[in-house]
């Protein structure tokens, strides 16, 4: 999952040391005969060159999702080869820095990236754009000059979709409290949900309270336990994401507490949690779009096309309603 | 001549019984812990209550655990850091014995032992069998390869609703004493703490095998030439502390309800810190059960009291660091302090 | 003071140095006299005081009360740096050097020479060219380049003294500094220490070994229990060194007592351990003890290491009682009845950290326990016997045994082999490091113990100490044993002449 990064500061830089000798890349050939009709102008701009897709982590399920997208889009385009890979484990910045180097050394047409850990990945980037590769990011947005466009999930909309969940459906008004239990403290992407939720919230008059639980689900139950010992009267509970909502729910069952609890990511076992009446909800993001829309873009780029700087793929709150169309 | 101040005409007073050093040492860690106690209770009226205490034991417990099997390799100069990760593998066999295979809570907790148990016996046996130059490496590895297994098998996804049962028990359940508004939960995973340290207490200082381990801590050499089965006390204590991983993971599938293959990220380094804080030294042969279990309590009231009074998540983080860093500071002085006796 | 051999003008006096630890008087109005060109050996029992007096001297402690005088001139020295600044340099028994990096490194530690207008910058040119200057100077043979990690334990000590040179040090203070040293070596130290004395500096010098004091002190100034005693002439004879150190005269230094030899107890037959033992064979008697010499290198450690189990053996036989035992680890050689008294107490001997009641039951762990269970009472109890009847100085069993003297501290080591009822003791090196009176008492031990039919076998650089103590005498060179002697020809040019592979020339 993308929110689950790994916390401890040694146990990433000691992942580095094992990890950076085994990079697991996985090149697919572009030869598929179900070519879509959609892009039939990019296709022939791309014939016969290589668009390079970089994730965070090669492995993950998350990223196996946007993996997907990738496929539908090597489809769409049969003329192209499309490369996808990724680091073994998103603290591994080292090996995605050389994963852009040898794209730059492979001379690739574009780039298309989510670019993990802080910016240190950026100065490979600008040097592949001085090169004349243009470069599409995904997923995680960044400050980054030459890039051509950002592809992916405004995470900011998905915590105001929570939060406008919260003050319409479930009733928060002035003066209620309501609590958000966020991922690691700094990270951008927490950052964004935590922002867009407590925005909704606080101009509705609520008192919100942050708390970190590192993106992990024991965390998040320890965190729902003292925040209602000190706040008996939580009103409702935004997690950034899915595995600290679940422990967020444990713990109001354990307290003998229905509070509307919301997560992030709408993974299977949150999905299961919301059918089964347990979470209020979880925001859906579209990873496979990501993966999809972010090949198009490249393409779009490489045929000189304009394109948009900013292509959202959507957020979708889910709930018992339409928690079966998600599954 | 030795560093130390020479003895001289006669060191005068005589004392039976443990030296006082010893007892003063421990009284600083836990006059710290009693410090933030007061801390939080004069800050918020919500601290000091049964509820928040038996929250407080709930969220310690892991780490106590986790903290004990830390002790006894510390103990003998060595570290590991794969405790966190065999938790996580533990725990998501556990998890899939229960769910998958669909066998007892009992089944999932033996497996979640055993699993515990092996990955230790694998650590000991790289340290003392290959001969790599520090656990350091050998539990370095073990960390990669638990937490790799654990994401393989469970194909990164997380499992829930393991059902009632020995686990559940463990890790949820609470005995009530009293009733209506004076009554008290104490969680039954409390009783396995106190089982666990006061077993501790007894085997590092009452029996053959727990002196051999400050032995071998203290000085391997002369403990080999003594007579003492220096490579078997180091498996041992490695998987010591991976069954003690074990044990912790069984704790925290029956609270947490689920077992997923992100758990336990970091904690090696709270467990570390844990022994630390309590006054364990980093070269081998000093450190106690009671230290330990001051330690892990101060770490936990930390994380507990900043929740409570909902302090600013980047504030956060440096309170902990800088908190870890006083105990231990406290510590060096009160050490410095003893020598100079 | 009475009258000091030293010519120059007095360099450092210390006066009413008075230092207080808890519960004990480390130093009670201590004075000292050093003169520039003048060796002054500083003498004493372990607990006399003498590091403390130094460690005071070289900045690590501060006095409670006294007065330090450097040329006429009193000065406060509050860090090692200050007594640095003021010419006072002290050479620790642990070398206080680098091994990773090279030997004009060390010299110039702390005041590397810098290339003048370019600050930070080292000028390794002249560093390289004052060094090797220095050690010209000294006659040393060492490349300054060198890693001084990879030079032998002597020529770090000699870089220690080219460091003190090079910071052009009035007084240089030397503790123990042939406690590690072959006798070549310790030659080579005695010439550069007259090479200091005629530089004109003070040179204080500390040392257990009484034979030395002749051949390398002009002046010998004594201490006892934290109090100043007296100073002589190095000239002296070595016994009034020993009265005054002990405040009585000791007649019997080696309490040796016939006893009629028993059975055979131990016997070891063609131990080999490649590069380090050849066809090594031996056997020793109950109330016999066998004393192994040679010179430093020449097996005797490693030799009794493999008979107990600690090294490796690739091949040989060891019998005890005429039973052959397997000793494939220490645990083996134990439960057969041999205990090790190694040579380095410190990291072989005790677990420091432990107290004395826990490394007298380390090695016998069995009779102080039930189903691995200690009893408490019974590990003190037996502890306490042993502190009676070996006359262990403590005020508690828990006390942890780094708090003891050396001699103590061997005692301990006795009475863990005692408990665990050992009948072949092997001594390596009994008396290293230990004052002249705690001798007296480790050699009574021994002969008490074969009066009791304890079989021993002692590994001794000291010459006197195998003759005065052993039955016969067994010496090894390089790996061998060269020579077995008794009776008549247990002398010190036999024993000497053999070690050093010359037999043939005393026999002529």
């Amino acid at each position: 999952m993308k929110s689950k990064r790994t916390r401890a500061a040694s146990v990433a830089a000691l992942g580095l040391l094992l990890a950076a000798c085994s990079s697991g890349a996985t090149t697919a050939p572009a030869a598929s005969p179900a070519a879509s009709a959609g892009g039939a102008t990019g296709a022939a701009a791309c014939q016969g060159k290589t668009i390079a897709v970089i994730v965070k982590a090669g492995t993950s399920t998350y990223w196996k999702t946007v993996g997907a997208g990738v496929d539908d889009a090597k489809a769409e385009f049969p003329g192209c080869t499309i490369t996808f890979e990724g680091p073994d484990a998103e603290t591994n910045v080292t090996a995605q820095i050389a994963e852009v180097e040898s794209a730059v050394a492979k001379k690739v047409a574009a780039i298309v990236i989510a670019v993990t850990g802080a910016d240190q990945v950026l100065p490979s980037l600008q040097k592949a754009a001085d090169a004349g590769i243009p470069i599409i990011l995904i997923d995680t947005n960044k400050e980054f000059a030459p890039k051509k466009a950002f592809v992916g999930t405004d995470n900011a909309a998905g915590g105001k979709a929570a939060g406008d969940f919260f003050v319409k459906t479930v009733g928060v008004k002035a003066g209620d409290k309501v609590l958000i239990i966020r991922g690691q403290a700094g990270d951008a992407v927490h950052n964004l949900r935590e922002k867009g939720a407590s925005d909704v919230l606080k101009a509705a008059g609520a008192t919100v309270i942050v708390q970190p639980a590192d993106s992990d689900r024991a965390k998040g139950q320890s965190v729902m336990e003292n925040v209602l010992q000190a706040n008996p009267d939580l009103k409702a509970v935004f997690a950034t994401n899915d595995e600290m909502a679940l422990g967020a729910l444990k713990a109001a069952q354990q307290a003998n507490k229905t509070i509307p609890i919301i997560g992030f990511d709408a993974n299977p076992d949150a999905l299961a949690s919301v059918a089964a009446g347990g979470l209020t909800g979880s925001i859906a993001q579209f990873p496979k779009k990501i993966g999809q829309m972010g090949v198009e873009t490249a393409v779009k780029v490489i045929a000189g096309q304009t394109v948009n700087a900013s292509v959202n793929t959507g957020v979708e709150l889910v709930t018992k309603d339409n928690v079966a169309n998600f599954k | 001549m030795s560093s130390q101040p020479e003895p001289g005409a006669a060191v005068a007073q005589s004392e039976e019984r443990r030296n006082w050093t010893e007892v003063a040492f421990q009284l600083g860690a836990l006059l710290g812990l009693i410090l933030l106690i007061a801390i939080f209770a004069f800050s918020s009226p919500s601290f000091l209550t049964t509820g928040n205490l038996a929250g407080i034991a709930r969220q310690t417990s892991v780490n106590a655990l986790l903290a004990l099997g830390m002790l006894v390799v510390i103990l003998t100069g060595g570290i590991d850091l794969s405790v966190g990760a065999v938790l996580a593998l533990a725990m998501v066999v556990l998890a899939m014995v229960i769910t998958k295979a669909g066998l007892d809570q009992s089944i999932g907790l033996l497996a979640a032992l055993l699993v515990g148990a092996a990955l230790g016996v694998g650590n000991g046996l790289l340290l003392t069998r290959l001969h790599l130059p520090h656990p350091f490496i050998s539990t370095l590895g073990m960390m990669n390869i638990a937490r790799g297994a654990a994401l393989v098998i469970t194909g990164g996804a997380s499992i829930s609703a393991l059902g009632g049962g020995i686990v559940k028990f463990i890790g949820n359940d609470e005995i009530r004493l009293g009733s209506g508004d004076g009554a008290v939960s104490i969680p039954i995973m409390l009783f396995v703490v106190v089982l666990a340290y006061v077993g501790f207490y007894f085997f590092l200082n009452r029996t053959v095998v727990g002196r051999h381990i400050y032995a071998t801590g203290g000085n391997p050499e002369a403990a080999r030439l003594s007579g003492v089965p220096v490579d078997r006390i180091l498996v041992l204590v490695y998987t010591i502390s991976g069954l003690m991983a074990g044990l912790a993971a069984v704790v925290l599938a029956g609270r947490t309800d689920s077992g997923y293959p992100n758990a336990g990220l970091g904690f090696e380094l709270d467990a570390i810190s844990a022994c630390i804080i309590g006054g364990t030294s980093f070269f081998g042969g000093v450190g106690t059960v009671s230290g330990t279990l001051i330690g892990a309590l101060i770490m936990g009231v930390l994380r507990n009291g900043l929740n409570i009074m909902s302090v600013d998540t980047n504030w956060q983080t440096v309170v902990i660091g800088a908190v870890i860093i006083a105990a231990v500071y406290v510590d060096v002085l009160r050490r410095r302090a003893g020598q100079s006796r | 003071m009475t009258t000091t051999a030293g010519s120059g003008d007095v360099l450092l006096r210390m006066s009413g140095i008075t230092k207080r630890f808890p519960g004990v008087v480390a130093l009670d109005d201590v004075q000292l006299e050093v003169r520039a060109g003048e060796v002054l050996v500083l003498l004493g029992e372990n607990g006399a005081g003498k590091s403390t007096l130094m460690k005071i001297l070289g900045g690590a402690y501060h006095a409670d009360a006294g007065k330090i005088e450097l040329k006429g001139r009193e000065v406060k020295i509050n860090s090692p740096r200050d007594a640095l600044d003021l010419g006072i340099a002290v050479i620790y028994q642990e070398f206080n050097l680098v091994s990773q990096l090279s030997v004009m490194e060390n010299v110039f530690m702390g005041r590397e020479p810098r290339i003048p207008g370019r600050p930070g910058v080292i000028d390794w040119a002249r560093m390289r060219r004052e060094t090797s200057a220095i050690l010209r100077e000294l006659d040393l043979p060492i490349d300054p380049g060198h890693q001084v990690g990879k030079l032998g334990v002597a020529q770090q000590q000699m870089v220690e003294i080219a460091r003190s040179v090079s910071a052009n040090a009035d007084i240089v203070v030397m503790d123990e500094p042939t406690s590690a040293l072959t006798n070549h070596e310790i030659i080579q130290l005695f010439r550069v220490v007259k090479q200091l004395q005629a530089r004109g500096a003070g040179v204080i010098y500390i040392s257990h070994r009484l034979e030395e004091v002749p051949q390398v002190g002009t002046t010998v100034t004594v201490l006892r229990d934290g109090h100043y005693v007296d100073t002589v002439p190095a000239s002296s004879p070595i016994a009034d060194f020993i009265r005054l150190m002990v405040g009585r005269d000791l007649t019997q230094q080696y309490p040796k007592k016939l006893v009629k030899p028993g059975a055979e107890v131990l016997r070891v037959e063609h131990l080999e351990r490649r590069g380090v033992l050849n066809d090594a064979s031996f056997a020793v008697r109950a109330g016999e003890i066998l004393g192994i010499a040679g010179l430093v290198g020449a097996g005797r450690t490693e030799l009794v290491r493999a008979i107990f189990g600690a090294d490796h053996l690739d091949a040989g036989r060891i019998f005890v009682d005429g039973k052959e035992v397997g000793v494939h680890h220490p645990v083996d050689a134990i439960r057969a009845g041999i205990g090790l008294l190694p040579e380095d107490r410190k990291t072989q001997g005790l677990v420091l950290l432990l107290s004395i009641a826990e490394n007298v039951s380390m090695a016998s762990p069995g009779d102080v326990s039930r189903h691995g269970f200690l009893d408490l009472g019974k590990v003190a109890a037996r502890a306490r016997g042993f502190v009676e009847s070996l006359r262990i100085r403590t005020p508690s069993v828990y006390r942890p045994a780094r708090s003891l003297s050396g001699g103590t501290q061997q005692k301990v080591v006795l009475a863990k082999w005692l408990a665990s009822r050992s009948r072949v003791l092997i001594f390596d090196e009994p008396t290293r490091g230990i004052d002249v009176g705690a001798k007296v008492e480790v050699y009574q031990l021994m002969t008490s113990l074969v009066q009791q039919g304890a079989a021993i076998v002692m590994v001794s650089s000291e010459l006197p100490e195998v003759l005065g103590m052993s039955d016969r005498v067994l010496v090894m060179r390089g790996g061998s044993i060269v020579a077995e002697l008794a009776g008549d020809e247990m002398n010190q040019e036999r024993i000497l002449a053999a070690a050093m592979g010359q037999e043939h020339v005393v026999a002529a």
